[in-house]
């Protein structure tokens, strides 16, 4: 396997609040291999944000702390940099598009201004035109009709799908190795959503940058990611490539969401629900953080104790941290067979 | 519409009637507001000047302007009190549709002025002591003949003003009644459970130093809907396309602009808050947001009592039993009661807000984007927890989603809206295996895969552009300009909702079955 970009061990990051310390990573490791698309699913609180901005120093210390942990990228401890260096990378080698549009650009300053601004900060001595030139071809890239009016307009003027445009042509201005799209799609409507993701899959042709794709919806992950993360209580509960996680899920959790899905192109009676709510990440249930909502610990003290680790799963690269994942060998969810006529890859 | 050859006329006549009536009552409505508010202008000047000393003694060629100009300032506190009398007469009789407050009021101010006639008519030789003072030959408070005269001038103003708006309620009313009339009579014959024909909802936009209306917003645009009972229709559409409106509007949360609500026999279009009140009792809400949805500062208890202290049916041993049982549906334990909804999560808050609903019984729950704010894993037990209250309790949901998969999940019938309009409505089936309006085939493959080993295999319609604005919608067919097919009729003529063939309405010229979901071999 080729060398990963990015190499995460151990993280964990937590935040102190009035009701006690807030565990919100516990110890996850990963890597991320250059060109591919990681996707982090889980719900909201299961750390898939806290996770990608701790890189990024967007932790704001205190009340938050990075308990322990490194992640190498390029030879370096993004962990470890000064406040200095980790500006060095930050929107030059890594680059992130947040959820919302409408809050993470800056309302007073032209969308040109803060696109060249993006360019500037690293390349000082890049003369103005070229910059100039650089910000519509950018625009243009994205996918914003009439980049030359547009770059001087400011951000009310373009609506939601736009604003989320620009963003990621702030993002890839640099040419980043790294993107991290944080729920970039979330605040858009379904027509919209489309277009932002075509988008993001031309900009990651162009780039060929390593994308982690940040997001609560399978349908997202399925349609762009090459592996896939399954967060769960601040922890990694299950990876392994897209197609094995959606066929064949070997931790309960995941099997529980697929099956919670409702299916687009077919009717059901009823829904299978994961009962119970996720556990509050200040005081996580012992051993298995998901054991109050499983089905298939059947009461076994294990689950309650051990912390499972993430261990092999069937297929390589596949691991699921469940005690008795083996109990769902052969299980198959209910994404795993093509509805219509044309089986899998 | 009627079906037996007897009705029809007559129920055709009434429609039609309908309209006039409808036009009319609003012209009255407009017009008695704009009476009454010269009536509280000129009372305002009569009042400015009052408080306003130099004015009252400023002279012009000798002429004090004050006294001269508003009539009334001489002539003390009575005309002035007088008048904002007979103005706010007028103004509760307006506003309670009852004439003969207003006509109370008008009385008033001709009293006013008779006071005024006769103080200025009375001669020399009478000693007239009013409270308005004395009389101009007596060297009273009013020193100007021109100062009485206008005052009397003034309160003959006003007093007519008084009789207009009483007169124009009195018609504005026998408008309402004839349309109340009408619309009980249709509301006998109409289809479903509840019936909304030709809806509309426009939002004024306001600017300027003035706040004038300087255009509207199409929130709802023409709607026809009919909903059956027992059934559940999906409404789904982009965000702006109004499907929130249109779900306030059918519970009157929003006033219509136009068009008709016929609700279980009765014709609410029109109806006030009070009469409102015993339908809401039938028409229940649950909010998206189960986090602004909750007073925090109200036990579960006092928010789901709530509806039934409304009512007037919580008294002692009963509300609390009510709400125990209320609790114990939706899947929470009486237990819960006492606590406060931070103490829930959002999955708990969408309980108690479907059991605030639940507590009065009602026919129709409008579920506005009910499982939006919730994790994928709480979503389907929220969804689960629905239907089956449905079934238990044969409910009638409207549901408005933007998730097009929850949607075909739980609804029978889908409409598909675009900025105000429905665009699209049918059977589950026929909306998401068939659908023949571009704008809902372009929806449906815009929803994401549903697995990784049918990437590139959908057939993807990727619109161009966003949606236009509501305040100012294409002509013709609102679609057009996303639209792959337009022709130059879609700019010039709105297409129909209507079945051009292909089993159920769909508002386009060129509607034709595409199946956006089938897989096409790679």
């Amino acid at each position: 396997m080729a060398e990963p970009l990015l190499s995460i061990r151990d993280l964990a990051v937590e935040f102190r609040t009035e009701d006690g310390i807030v565990h919100a990573v516990d110890g996850i490791s990963y890597d991320v291999f250059p060109g591919e698309t990681l996707g982090i699913v889980g719900e909201s609180g299961s750390g898939k944000s806290v996770s990608t901005m701790a890189l990024l120093g967007l932790i704001p210390q205190p009340p938050g702390r990075i308990a322990s942990g490194t992640a190498m990228f390029q030879g370096k401890d993004l962990l470890k940099l000064s406040p200095k260096e980790l500006r060095g990378f930050r929107g030059d080698e890594v680059a992130m598009v947040f959820q919302d549009p409408m809050t993470s650009l800056n309302p007073v300053l032209k969308v040109g201004y803060q696109l060249a601004e993006t360019i500037k900060t690293h390349y000082p001595k890049e003369p103005d035109d070229k910059v100039k030139s650089r910000v519509v071809e950018l625009l243009r890239l994205v996918g914003v009709p009439n980049p030359d009016a547009r770059v001087n307009q400011y951000p009310h003027e373009f609506s939601g799908g736009m604003r989320q445009r620009a963003m990621i042509a702030m993002a890839i201005a640099n040419s980043p190795s790294l993107l991290i799209a944080d729920e970039p799609t979330t605040a858009l409507d379904v027509t919209i959503q489309a277009q932002v993701l075509e988008v993001l899959k031309t900009v990651q042709e162009e780039t060929q940058a390593a994308t982690i794709l940040i997001t609560h919806d399978l349908g997202i992950v399925a349609e762009m990611c090459d592996r896939v993360l399954v967060m769960y209580a601040g922890r990694i509960v299950e990876a392994g490539d897209v197609l094995t996680i959606f066929r064949a899920p070997r931790h309960p959790y995941t099997v529980g969401l697929l099956d919670s899905l409702p299916k687009l192109t077919e009717d059901e009676e009823w829904l299978r629900p994961i009962p119970g709510s996720p556990p509050s990440l200040i005081n996580r249930p012992s051993g298995c953080a998901f054991h109050p909502r499983c089905f298939l610990t059947q009461g076994r003290p294990r689950c309650r104790e051990d912390v499972p680790e993430l261990r092999d799963a069937e297929g390589a690269g596949h691991f699921a941290a469940c005690h008795f994942s083996e109990e769902l060998a052969g299980h198959q969810s209910k994404f795993s067979e093509p509805v219509q006529a044309g089986s899998g890859t | 519409m009627s079906t037996n050859g007897d009705g029809q006329h007559d129920v055709a006549a009434l429609e039609a009637g309908l309209e006039g009536w409808e036009a009319r009552a609003d012209r009255l409505k407009l017009l008695g507001q704009r009476l009454l508010s010269s009536s509280v202008v000129i009372s305002a000047v009569s009042l400015v000047a009052l408080f306003t000393p130099w004015l009252r003694v400023a002279k012009v060629h000798g002429i004090a302007v004050g006294k001269t100009l508003t009539g009334t300032s001489g002539a003390g506190w009575y005309v002035v009190i007088a008048l904002v009398v007979a103005v706010v007469l007028g103004a509760i009789g307006y506003k309670m549709r009852l004439f003969l407050i207003a006509a109370v009021g008008a009385l008033v101010a001709f009293a006013m002025a008779a006071l005024a006639i006769a103080i200025a008519a009375s001669p020399k030789s009478v000693h007239l002591s009013l409270p308005l003072g004395k009389g101009p030959a007596h060297g009273g408070a009013v020193t100007t003949a021109w100062g009485l005269y206008l005052t009397i001038v003034t309160c003959l103003v006003v007093a007519l003003a008084m009789v207009a708006v009483a007169v124009v309620t009195r018609i504005w009313d026998l408008a309402e009644a004839e349309l109340d009339r009408a619309e009980a009579v249709l509301a006998a014959d109409k289809p479903g459970l509840l019936r909304i024909e030709n809806l509309v909802t426009h939002f004024p936009i306001k600017a300027g130093l003035f706040k004038r209306t300087v255009g509207q917003i199409h929130a709802v645009d023409g709607v026809d809907l009919t909903v059956y009972k027992g059934e559940t229709i999906g409404l789904v559409g982009e965000s702006g396309c109004g499907k929130t409106t249109l779900s306030r509007t059918i519970l009157k949360l929003v006033e219509p602009t136009s068009g008709r609500i016929y609700f279980d026999g009765r014709g609410i279009s029109r109806w006030g808050r009070r009469r409102m009140r015993p339908v809401r009792r039938e028409m229940q809400i649950v909010f998206q947001d189960p986090y602004a949805s909750l007073n925090p500062r109200m036990t579960v208890r006092d928010i789901i009592g709530e509806p039934l202290r409304i009512a007037g049916s919580y008294g002692g041993d009963r509300g609390r039993q009510r709400v125990d049982e209320l609790l114990r549906t939706v899947g929470l334990s009486p237990e819960h009661a006492n606590r406060f909804p931070h103490e829930f999560s959002g999955g708990q808050r969408q309980r108690i807000g479907v059991a605030r609903a639940l507590a009065l019984n009602p026919q129709v729950i409008i579920l506005d984007e009910p499982v939006s704010a919730l994790d994928v894993s709480i979503r389907a037990q929220v969804v689960n927890l629905l239907e089956s209250l449905q079934r238990d309790f044969g409910l009638t949901y409207i549901f408005v989603a933007h998730d097009l998969s929850v949607v075909r999940h739980v609804s029978d019938r889908v409409a598909v809206m675009y900025l105000g309009k429905i665009v699209e409505i049918g059977d589950k089936h026929q909306i998401y295996d068939e659908p023949a309006h571009p704008y809902t085939q372009a929806l449906l493959s815009a929803v994401p895969i549903e697995e990784p080993s049918q990437r590139g295999k959908r057939k993807r319609i990727v619109l161009e552009g966003d949606v236009p604005s509501p305040a100012n919608p294409p002509s013709g067919c609102r679609f057009r300009t996303r639209c792959w097919k337009a022709q130059p009729i879609c700019a010039e003529e709105e297409p129909a909702l209507i079945d051009r063939g292909q089993g159920h309405p769909a508002a386009c010229h060129f509607a034709e079955i595409v199946k956006p979901l089938d897989l096409v071999a790679s």
